[in-house]
């Protein structure tokens, strides 16, 4: 039988992992053993994570359209979008390299943006189908996030080493703020889903409170 | 509800009680005091790792990590060298390169997730595995701890040392590059906290430091 901590007064410490027995009285709690504050669920969850993926996608455009890295030659000025830099790459012979680009610089946030509006729309629902296929998908924004920032640091590695004027000369694109903003912004909005809505309903769970 | 009911009569055993961190499932039993890496059968998150001497390898692992990380700081990630012109790229160089060109915000992002993150993940690590090791209990546990857990998810040595790996791919065409100890030395970082991560969790702290207490009462 599966019982949900919560509905029996006991909050588990996301820091230490200590189980904590917590009065019903309403009031912040906070964890015997390391201090935490304790929540049955992360407060205002569904909307938070809404508010950080809306912005994500606002910016998702921009990082997407404009250039985000800006080379000069003898030939003159060329930028590059984040698919541009990808073909170039690709053309240039190194195609397993475009393939990690493609990967985490379009593929990732896009899966990330995608899932976690998939998982808020099947927590509103009140789902209750799939949820271990749900749970592992969380798990898995949460994990492959931060390799989209694999861009910045190849931008910042090209902008810090290629000034050779007037030969060869890098500069971040306007792109590059709105991009790494969406990294960030998708990052935060998995911290601030709670896994725990995907299990919770009328019977064993809880109410959603904290 | 009947085996619950009973914990609650007879007052919680909490350390055979655990409640899972992303499905809040309650568990007892077994489930809550086994070795090894062990996963929620609901959800299949992982509970806790729980080895006998992840103390002592965490403690190795960290110590190296410490070094190569001031060495990663210390010498360039890279060179470029182009018509007899040179240029290196530390770590901090390469952040400063950015904030130089107008973008402060991407230069801050770096700092963060590439120097001052790993820096603190290391330091607050070495600041508890250390006692604990010598069979004190830190002070300030709970405050380096809470530190240690915000501060994890923004360290970003791995992505980084991809993003050099990628670099190379992208420079190679343009110039003659080399690469330097910075790189190897970030490398083998990367290598280390994802060592750590498989042998390691919070709550191997909290029962070492309540083993020494427990023994220093009697």
């Amino acid at each position: 039988m599966s019982v949900a901590a919560a509905s029996v007064g006991l909050l588990g410490c996301r820091v230490c992992g200590l189980l904590n027995r917590v009065p019903t009285t309403p009031g912040v709690r906070a964890c015997a053993r390391c201090g935490s504050v304790l929540r049955a669920r992360k407060p205002d969850s569904i909307r938070r994570t809404w508010a950080l993926l809306i912005a994500a996608y606002l910016l998702y455009l921009p990082a997407n359209l404009m250039p985000i890295l800006e080379t000069g030659s003898l030939g003159g000025e060329e930028s590059d979008t984040i698919m541009s830099g990808v073909i170039r790459l690709w053309v240039g012979g190194w195609w397993p390299l475009a393939v990690v680009i493609l990967i985490a610089s379009i593929i990732i946030p896009l899966v990330k943006l995608t899932a976690l509006a998939y998982l808020l729309q099947t927590v509103r629902d009140g789902s209750s189908v799939h949820r271990r296929d749900r749970a592992r998908l969380y798990r898995l924004t949460g994990m492959v996030g931060k390799w989209s920032m694999v861009d910045i640091y190849v931008g910042a590695l090209l902008v810090g080493l290629v000034q050779f004027p007037p030969l060869a000369t890098t500069a971040p694109g306007p792109g590059a703020v709105a991009f790494g903003a969406v990294v960030v912004l998708t990052m935060f909005a998995s911290q601030s889903f709670d896994p725990r809505l995907l299990w919770d309903d009328g019977v064993s769970g809880t109410a959603r409170h904290g | 509800m009947a085996t619950l009911a009973r914990y609650a009569d007879t007052g919680f055993e909490t350390a055979k009680l655990l409640a899972c961190p992303e499905c809040d499932l309650l568990l007892h039993g077994p489930a809550a005091v086994a070795t090894g890496e062990v996963a929620c059968p609901r959800c299949g998150a992982t509970l806790y790792r729980r080895f006998p001497w992840a103390l002592d390898a965490t403690l190795a692992l960290m110590i190296a990590a410490a070094i190569l990380f001031a060495v990663a700081n210390v010498y360039p990630i890279m060179s470029l060298e182009l018509q007899g012109r040179e240029n290196s790229g530390t770590l901090l160089g390469m952040a400063k390169a950015l904030h130089e060109e107008g973008v402060t915000s991407g230069a801050l992002l770096v700092v963060a997730t590439v120097i001052v993150m790993p820096a603190l993940e290391i330091l607050a690590m070495l600041y508890l595995l250390v006692p604990l090791r010598l069979g004190q209990a830190p002070e300030g546990l709970a405050i380096v701890s809470r530190a240690l857990f915000a501060v994890r998810p923004w360290v970003m040595a791995e992505v980084f040392t991809l993003a050099a790996l990628v670099s190379i791919g992208r420079l190679g065409n343009i110039a003659e590059l080399e690469l330097g100890a910075g790189f190897w030395a970030i490398g083998a970082v990367m290598f280390l906290f994802a060592v750590t991560d498989t042998i390691f969790d919070e709550h191997t702290l909290w029962e070492c430091a309540a083993a020494i207490r427990e023994s220093g009462r009697r």
